[in-house]
């Protein structure tokens, strides 16, 4: 046997290694394409555009992946019914990679880069297709090659990738600029993808029927997200939650490059050592912890400790530090203070939201969630944008970009996100706010009688 | 059959990407494997632009500073290295020149913003004005792989038709003074900026020195320099980078050169990075650039390489050694 199936009740292990293989591949490429931040940069001046151009990936998010996940569990042709968006969208990405650094202007370069967006959605059929392949039983351990191998792509792009964005090679009479080097890179492991997926990977058709539509197209499903007013609650949680995550997006790099006069070697560093610590110490520590402390507890450690932090960080550098420049170090240090206050109100989140939840709408609500989540980031990242360009117009000289004035942007969301979480916490307290998630959970107390009468 | 093919399909263009590996740096790989080696130094620098070339033999810096309590001390340089006689400026000024004088415009600002803060101290540097002159060949149509030196410096000999000997004079004057002014240009403390190319006043890309006013297309190239058989040899470098000098190949700094013996002018650099000092994250950067920046490319072909043959072969293990994972097999058919 030598191609890779769905639907199988066990695959063998080698074949995990293989998909294992094939993701990491497919997130190199991914990775690669982190430089599209320095291209967008060649061509547009303004942040407030790179940001823009970048968040449109949240649109496409839901406007081509969302469709195309709907349709695949709904159509079947003679190549199967995810791989067909897989394999176009593999061969379509490693072109417009290709193609990226040979642009030479600003309209070719932003046409690609929205390929890109649109293409990368069209594959997110992807993470379906290898869920089909590897049966439930055997994908602890593959998550956990997964995550192994992952961190391994991250410590690779870091520290030998992302830095050659500039560097030039001249060899054998051939002149290798280190932007076609990442992003052809990037294509090689695309058609690695495509290849492997167009010749070694076969879809079975499952046996059951496909899921019905239950009719009113898009638009009523979409209704129906809204319909739901117990869910309301939930939606004003998660859009507070994103506002406290508010980050730079694509300008965070040219924070550090074009504003502090850090290489990209040293931003590929910088990620490499946080990675390493984040690996090493953050992640077992946090573990450690985690079951120890109540959720809700963890969570408000989060929200405030991050707002905390970053109000620190903003302070330090603005107010402490003589040049208002941190060193790599120091970087660092801030970096991984906020990702651990991060990781604690991460792990609490999710079962404090499905909390509130009732059972029979959890469907809904993650639909509605996602939904909530990509709007508020769409508003925030081009918010961030407008911000930084505002504020450099007005307090610095033409031409130059303030872009650690996002700091403040980013603090005002998570105040504001504060007073929402308060203002939840205190309708919980009052009875307006339900833990239907909780209350309404009618647990199968014996299980084994009811199989008997079953067998009976 | 289909299945054989597809190994093999893998294997092969994972050989064919591992040979593209080798076949790139196969030069620069047998001159560090087998070549002789000797101590180099960066001695110039090119500027490649689209349509001509300037190359860059020497810099000549004059940092004037002054003090709050109104003192100005002269220090002047040649390629970096201070020509000023001992003892004419304080030693606690020598940090804030040693930054100063290959920094960029930003560098100097930085300098006056944390000089600034130190309100009580009459001997905080408030004015730096920095004045670089450029020896070396501009409008080069071509660069030629190899170049004159001598011990006075690097020689092009002839100069290529079209090309011109001669200065880029840059002055930059940052005054930290006045807070009132500061604040009334948004924070910039340059208040006076000049860029002289061969007599004629210009305004470059960016308002800075000349290592950092260059657009983003322009490639940066050193040029090294080194001894054979009691020859010296000078080169461009095949490794350079865009917008700006490289971190690990630092102009009239030390490298390592590699060279065929029986032919010297064959040679490479590679970054002489020497022991970790100061800040060890920033050694660990242009540590990592010193070898990435060389064989990163080479690697990055070849790890694709392996990534083909690698599933290659286990596509070709299950074909040869199936799993008895599979008890729901064969498979439907689609």
């Amino acid at each position: 046997m030598i191609l890779i199936e769905t639907q199988h009740k066990r695959i063998p292990w080698r074949w995990i290694v293989l998909l294992q293989i094939l993701g990491q591949a497919r997130i190199l490429a991914l990775f690669a394409s982190g430089s599209m931040t320095f291209t967008m940069r060649k061509y547009i001046e303004s942040p407030l555009v790179i940001n823009s151009v970048s968040s449109l990936d949240i649109v496409f998010n839901l406007l081509v992946a969302a469709p195309c996940l709907y349709y695949s569990d709904r159509i079947w042709t003679r190549f199967g019914r995810r791989l067909p968006f897989v394999i176009i969208s593999f061969f379509i990405l490693g072109g417009v990679l290709l193609l990226l650094p040979l642009a030479g202007d600003a309209v070719p370069m932003v046409v690609l880069v929205v390929l890109w967006l649109i293409f990368w959605d069209v594959g997110s059929t992807y993470d379906t297709l290898i869920m089909e392949i590897i049966p439930p039983e055997q994908r602890g351990r593959s998550s956990a090659i997964g995550a192994w191998l992952f961190n391994a792509a991250i410590m690779l792009s870091a520290i030998v990738i992302s830095g050659r964005f500039d560097d030039v090679v001249e060899s054998s009479g051939i002149t290798l600029p280190g932007e076609q080097l990442i992003y052809w890179w990037g294509a090689a492991c695309l058609f690695f993808c495509a290849l492997f997926v167009g010749l070694c990977v076969r879809e079975r058709r499952p046996s059951g029927p496909p899921p019905d539509d239950h009719g009113g197209g898009v638009k009523g499903a979409f209704k129906s997200l809204f319909a739901e007013k117990t869910l309301w609650p939930i939606y004003l949680l998660v859009f507070s939650t994103i506002l406290m995550s508010t980050g730079l997006g694509a300008i965070d790099p040219l924070l550090m490059t074009e504003q502090w006069g850090y290489s990209k070697q040293d931003m590929g560093t910088n990620v490499f050592v946080g990675g390493i610590i984040n690996l090493v110490i953050i992640i077992p520590l946090i573990g450690l912890v985690a079951d120890k402390i109540d959720r809700l507890k963890m969570f408000t450690i989060g929200v405030v400790g991050g707002l905390l932090c970053q109000i620190s960080y903003y302070v330090f550098v603005q107010f402490i530090l003589p040049d208002r420049r941190p060193s790599i170090e120091q970087m660092i240090l801030f970096g991984q203070a906020a990702s651990a206050i991060g990781q604690f109100s991460g792990i609490a989140l999710m079962p404090l939201l499905y909390e509130y939840i009732p059972r029979d709408k959890m469907g809904t609500a993650q639909a509605g969630l996602n939904f909530v989540r990509s709007i508020t980031r769409l508003i925030t990242l081009n918010g961030i944008g407008l911000w930084v360009t505002t504020y450099s117009r007005w307090f610095l000289p033409e031409g130059q970009y303030d872009y650690f004035s996002g700091y403040l942007f980013m603090i005002l969301m998570n105040t504001l996100g504060c007073g929402i979480l308060i203002y939840f916490a205190r309708q919980v307290r009052r009875g307006a706010i339900l833990p239907l998630g909780r209350t309404d959970f009618q647990p199968i107390e014996s299980p084994a009688p009811v199989a008997t009468e079953g067998r009976a | 059959m289909k299945r054989t093919f597809s190994s093999l399909l893998f294997i092969g263009v994972g050989l064919a990407l591992l040979f593209a590996s080798y076949s790139w740096c196969k030069r620069e790989l047998n001159l560090r494997l087998h070549g002789q080696p000797a101590a180099g130094r960066i001695v110039g620098m090119a500027l490649k632009r689209a349509g001509h070339t300037d190359l860059l033999t020497r810099i000549d810096t004059r940092l004037v500073t002054t003090l709050a309590d109104g003192t100005r001390y002269v220090a002047e340089y040649r390629d970096f290295v201070l020509q000023s006689p001992p003892g004419a400026s304080p030693a606690k000024l020598a940090p804030v020149l040693a930054e100063a004088v290959s920094g960029q415009a930003d560098i100097v600002r930085w300098l006056l913003l944390r000089e600034s803060r130190r309100l009580e101290d009459p001997l905080r540097v408030v004015r730096i004005e920095k004045t670089e002159t450029i020896h070396g060949y501009f409008n080069l149509p071509l660069l030629p792989p190899l170049l004159g030196w001598t011990e006075g410096g690097l020689v092009l000999d002839p100069a290529p038709t079209g090309s011109q000997a001669g200065t880029v004079r840059i002055h930059g004057d940052f005054d930290f003074r006045d807070p009132a002014r500061v604040k009334a240009s948004k924070g910039d403390s340059l208040i006076a900026y000049d860029y002289q190319r061969l007599g004629t006043s210009i305004t470059p890309e960016k308002r800075n020195f000349f290592l950092f006013a260059e657009p983003y297309a322009t490639e940066f190239r050193p040029v090294f320099a080194f001894t054979a058989n009691g020859q010296g040899v000078a080169r461009l470098s095949h490794v350079g980078r865009h917008g700006g000098p490289t971190l690990a190949l630092r102009l009239f700094g030390e490298c390592e050169v590699y060279y065929d013996p029986r032919q010297p002018t064959e040679a490479v650099l590679l970054a002489a990075i020497g022991p970790g000092q100061g800040e060890w994250l920033a050694w660990f950067s242009r540590l990592c650039e010193g070898i990435f920046a060389q064989w990163g490319s080479a690697a990055l072909i070849a790890l694709a390489g392996l990534l083909f043959i690698g599933t290659g072969l286990l596509f070709l293990s299950l074909l040869l050694f199936p799993s008895k994972n599979l008890p729901d097999q064969p498979a439907a058919t689609p």
